[in-house]
């Protein structure tokens, strides 16, 4: 039992390490762990929502491909995968039939993969934790003008953190009932409804704003876009850190 | 499974966007509308306490005309308030407002008339405390109701009548002091804010020079007046349901003061009357009354305005908008610092705002605006041990709009 408890507090330490850049820990810091504490699906959540671009794909573009660096893949290794698809253009069918994409998105905290395989010895197997997000949906679009588009969609998203205890290691709670798997997970259905405007050749600006409905949760994101660049900053009014500056890379064919 | 198990207010947008979808499949003439805004700021209280505020809104709406002389609007705004850039809980915690506004609106041009009617909901989440999650907050209310406007020339003005009606509810409301002192359980105070509401307004125009009068009056549904004796079952509320009436006038007249500055001074008084009283306990957990106050809740409240704009250049807009109000209460004596009520003096206050600022417009769509807010109010009620009456503070923040 306490080789468990200090291979899970081994664990956290990693994990909240990445989270640091090395400095002196500020005063804001312990307050601020504690409320990580009370609440660590949210904080996860929204570095998820950092992962994901709800934006629909470009007018004259087919499908997307886009990974988010910051704060997600630099520092805490969650690499990440987002992918959108038109398959419907805007006003193919009809002149008032909107944009169609479906969209999809997943990542996973690498080190936390490899942890395991650190921690490893012959006589005593580690802890295997690990962190998934993943999200899919569909976004309408239309554009009002040349250079300003509407958007709305509709999303399931999961972030989850499961760590699972070694057999050994696993805790007898009573006669029938062991604690084997620790389990952080939200799932959540978010709407999303956004605008978009055009300010130049492969530059455009977006911003829309994402309500959850298990969780009453609301966000946004204001996001400054080049051929392959993007960066802006997400806001998340209930977070543990209310804004997330993040920047991201993408492909479009 | 989960995905299946939608709330009704997925069901309801889902809804909403098929429509918008639907409207124009029917090859209908429309027009979309939308509005994104995030503001974020601090403000500084006279003791030296930095606030952050947040201030986030989304509006999405469509107009289709299906026939002539018949336009459709739907219309939804979701919109949070709130402390900003920093997590405020535990001591630090600031109240918070989650918006939902649905409306649904009718319009029917005629010959010489234009009827508007409209239905509207709204749910208001509100967390008034750092235990309290948004599904459970005291003050979550629930407004229903609809209204129908009548435009025509009257007498040769330019004029709208207004009849609507909402009922508003609050779910989760109940009022602890009231069930101590009445040595009762939660549900003797349920449902007292609940209430039904009317409104009958006139407004007319005149040249750019408009007016109006209205009359709102409230009933309540459960909530009864506060009495100066005992009644049978022991407690100070008579069988008697509150009552509320407010009527309101104003004018205001829009002014080119040069070809740049625009203005729109105005002027609006209301009264409240309500046959609600008040008992006075000495403290809060108190079971015998002190005194008893009649008319405790019925105010007289001025208020003059003199928002103001002009053009500086081709992008930039500065903007002014001051406002004083006044209120005196007709039957409040007001307290000492001690909480004593001093006799034969009524509580008044009189409360100043005035927000200024700078406004680009950065893009087609998009504006981003700089303001300051300075907020004062001075009263003569001294006694300030759970409200402030005399206070004085600056805000100020960053704006961003996208709309179209």
């Amino acid at each position: 039992m306490i080789k468990t408890v200090k291979k899970l507090i081994a664990v956290c330490i990693v994990f909240s390490a990445s989270a640091r850049l090395c400095a002196d820990v500020p005063s804001w810091v312990v307050p601020t762990a504690l409320r990580f504490i009370s609440n660590p699906d949210d904080f996860f959540y929204n570095l998820h929502l950092d992962n994901v671009d709800y934006s629909p794909c470009r007018a004259d573009k087919r499908v997307e491909f886009r990974t988010n660096f910051l704060p997600t893949t630099l520092p805490l290794t969650w690499l990440n995968l987002n992918a959108k698809v038109r398959v419907l253009g805007d006003g193919g069918l009809s002149p008032w039939v909107p944009q169609v994409d479906f969209t999809g998105a997943y990542g996973r905290i690498l080190m936390l993969d490899l942890l395991p395989s650190f921690m490893d010895d012959e006589d005593d197997d580690a802890p295997e934790p690990s962190m998934t997000n993943y999200s899919f949906g569909m976004t309408l679009a239309k554009a009002v003008s040349d250079e300003t588009s509407l958007f709305a969609g509709f999303h399931h998203s999961v972030v989850s953190l499961d760590i699972v205890l070694p057999e050994a290691d696993v805790i007898k709670i009573t006669d029938d009932e062991t604690l084997g798997e620790l389990v952080i997970r939200r799932k959540d259905n978010i709407l999303i409804t956004g605008i978009s405007n055009i300010t130049g050749e492969n530059r455009a600006i977006t911003a829309y704003l994402g309500y959850g409905f298990n969780y009453n949760k609301i966000f946004s994101r204001i996001a400054w876009k080049r051929k392959h660049l993007e960066m802006g900053f997400n806001i998340y009014p209930e977070g543990l850190l209310v804004v997330h500056p993040f920047l991201g890379w993408k492909w479009n064919f | 499974m989960e995905l299946l198990k939608m709330s009704k207010k997925t069901v309801i947008l889902i809804l909403f966007f098929c429509l918008c979808l639907a409207l124009p499949a029917a090859s209908l003439e429309l027009a979309p509308y939308y509005n994104y805004q995030l503001g974020q700021g601090v403000s500084l209280s006279p003791d030296g306490d930095w606030g952050f505020l947040a201030n986030l809104s989304n509006e999405i709406g469509v107009i289709a005309r299906p026939i002539d002389d018949h336009s459709v609007i739907g219309y939804y705004s979701l919109s949070y308030q709130g402390p900003g850039l920093k997590h405020q809980e535990g001591r630090e915690f600031r109240e918070r407002y989650l918006n939902h506004i649905f409306v649904g609106r009718h319009h029917w041009y005629m010959r010489d008339m234009v009827l508007k009617s409209q239905f509207s909901v709204m749910m208001e989440r509100r967390r008034a405390g750092t235990n309290e999650t948004w599904d459970s907050g005291l003050y979550n209310f629930n407004r229903y109701g609809g209204s129908t406007t009548m435009e025509r020339k009257l007498l040769g003005i330019g004029s709208a009548v207004t009849l609507g009606y909402n009922y508003v509810t609050f779910p989760n409301y109940s009022d602890l002091l009231a069930e101590i002192r009445a040595g009762a359980d939660a549900s003797d105070t349920e449902g007292t804010q609940n209430h039904h509401s009317i409104r009958l307004a006139y407004s007319g125009n005149i040249s750019g020079t408009r007016f109006g009068l209205s009359l709102n009056p409230i009933f309540y549904t459960r909530q009864k007046v506060a009495v100066d004796k005992a009644q049978k079952d022991g407690s100070f509320y008579s069988d008697t349901l509150q009552r509320d009436i407010v009527i309101s006038a104003y004018g205001s007249r829009s002014m080119m003061l040069t070809d740049r500055i625009v203005s729109e001074p105005g002027a609006e008084i209301s009264f409240r009357s309500s046959n609600q009283n008040y008992q006075h306990f000495e403290f809060l957990t108190s079971t015998a009354p002190m005194s008893f106050h009649e008319g405790f809740f019925n105010y007289i409240e001025p208020s003059l305005t003199m928002p103001m704009s002009t053009y500086i250049g081709r992008d930039w807009t500065f903007f002014l908008s001051p406002r004083i109000s006044w209120r005196f209460y007709t039957s409040r004596e007001p307290r000492d610092s001690d909480g004593k009520f001093i006799k034969d003096e009524n509580q008044r206050r009189t409360l100043f705002v005035n927000t200024m600022g700078f406004r680009k417009q950065t893009g087609e769509s998009s504006a981003t605006s700089l303001f300051f807010t300075y907020q004062t109010q001075s009263s003569n009620m001294e006694f300030e041990s759970y409200l402030p009456y005399n206070y004085s503070g600056l805000s100020m923040g960053l704006r961003f709009q996208m709309e179209y």
